[in-house]
């Protein structure tokens, strides 16, 4: 196949070259960084809190933490970093007011439906919807592992990086976690 | 354990007859990598399923709270820390001339009847040289690091032949924690590069600095003195698999123009 002149070809910047830019002053380019990964953010946040409002704020609080801390960033993955410092923002949350409690079959059965009211989620399928409630009735730890193996596309080593464990470890959390949520699926 | 026995543990696992003493078996085999969780078959499709995406994006408003907050950093942040500091420069400068000129009308105002001689000023001149370069160095050891980026700018109306504060401004080259004083050293180190020792002491100073920026900074400062002893500083820099990219290519666009 024959290849595009140079000037018919567009680089497109790497995560990594991005925050280099950030971190050497053009902090322009965190706008881009945002709008790549607001999306993964929010649904991890959405995941972990299922709160629509408070993870719109723990989003914001990432990019403030990245703007803030940008000098820090040290190579690596900028995709594990963002959510090392997700994680972080998180763990201040819960340790400033709030605590999310884990919800039983029967709350989940009863919350969960009633709560479906965004446009979002009735046009999500009744499967998806199904798993969602069974993935808000699994411990926190549990749901963390499986929506950072979503959002971290099953990398187990990237993951094991940001919990601080091997990767063999987080197989066997991921393992565990959907061994439960499989149960719960079931269930409600 | 062999390959008979994974599939063992994987076909119990389907049929959910697993007891405790192979449920440890198959964790061991999924942690030591011989088994992923995705090989057994129901958890795939829960995984796949859970996996698809169905996320929504934050509010607009999220969007443009960072955008502000973005142009705010952009006027009092790193981004704009040369301009900061050339202006804060000037401003000491200003103040510091005022300052001496302040004291030689008050001294010579009083003596006019008996003109200060030119070594009375020459004293004077001293004495207030004296007194700068004590004060610089007392705020070089303040906790605050505007102090101390103070104290540095207050190194560019001292002598240059003085090895006290040149001694005091590799110091903070080499030790200070806060990256902008540091940069702000080698800012007005710069200017003393026409003495072979500090050159030979800024090049011993990149292998020392663990921020990027400064060891940047240090780079451009080793192509306007065309030295070549820091070539090998820089490269060993590149060589660290630590070292960003995007300054990885920078020092060795340097290395070329030494």
């Amino acid at each position: 196949m024959q290849s595009l002149p140079n000037y018919l070809t567009v680089t497109i910047p790497t995560d990594n070259e991005l925050m280099y830019q950030v971190y050497s002053g053009q902090l322009d380019s965190l706008g881009i960084l945002y709008d790549r990964y607001q999306s993964q953010l929010f649904g991890f946040f959405k995941g972990m809190t299922r709160d629509e409002e408070l993870s719109a704020d723990l989003v914001q609080n990432v990019f403030y933490r990245l703007l803030k801390y940008r000098l820090q960033f040290r190579g690596g993955q900028f995709k594990t970093w963002m959510f090392h410092i997700a994680r972080n923002v998180l763990n201040d949350q819960y340790k400033r007011k709030y605590k999310p409690i884990k919800l039983s079959i029967d709350d989940v059965k009863d919350h969960i439906s009633d709560d479906c009211s965004t446009d979002d989620e009735i046009l999500m399928n009744e499967d998806i919807r199904q798993l969602n409630r069974a993935l808000a009735a699994l411990s926190e730890d549990k749901r963390e592992v499986l929506l950072l193996s979503k959002y971290q596309e099953k990398n187990y080593k990237e993951i094991g990086e940001i919990l601080g464990c091997s990767e063999g470890n987080v197989k066997v959390k991921v393992f565990r976690a959907l061994n439960e949520l499989k149960t719960l699926y079931h269930q409600v | 354990m062999n390959q008979e026995e994974l599939n063992r543990l994987k076909i119990l696992y389907q049929q959910n007859e697993l007891d405790q003493d192979d449920w440890q078996a198959l964790e061991t085999a999924i942690e030591q990598n011989q088994i992923q969780p995705e090989e057994l078959a129901d958890l795939n499709t829960l995984q796949h399923q859970f996996s698809l995406p169905s996320d929504s994006d934050t509010p607009a408003y999220v969007k443009n709270k960072l955008l502000a907050l973005i142009e705010k950093e952009k006027n009092i942040g790193i981004g704009s820390h040369e301009t900061k500091v050339k202006e804060r420069y000037i401003r000491y400068a200003l103040a510091a001339a005022a300052m001496i000129a302040g004291i030689v009308i008050g001294f010579i105002i009083p003596n006019q009847k008996s003109p200060a001689t030119n070594g009375d000023l020459a004293q004077l001149k001293q004495e207030v040289r004296d007194l700068r370069e004590t004060m610089m160095l007392t705020m070089l050891k303040d906790d605050a690091p505007t102090e101390r980026l103070r104290a540095v700018s207050y190194s560019y109306d001292l002598d240059k032949e003085n090895k006290k504060i040149i001694g005091a401004l590799l110091n903070t080259l080499n030790t200070d924690e806060n990256i902008n004083v540091r940069l702000s050293a080698v800012e007005a180190l710069q200017h003393y590069g026409g003495d072979a020792w500090v050159r030979e002491q800024l090049v011993k100073s990149i292998g020392k600095q663990d921020s990027p920026l400064v060891q940047v900074a240090l780079a451009e400062c080793m192509v306007a003195f065309k030295e070549k002893k820091s070539i090998q500083e820089l490269e060993k820099i590149i060589q660290n698999k630590e070292t960003p990219d995007l300054v990885k290519k920078r020092l060795e666009s340097y290395i070329k123009q030494i």
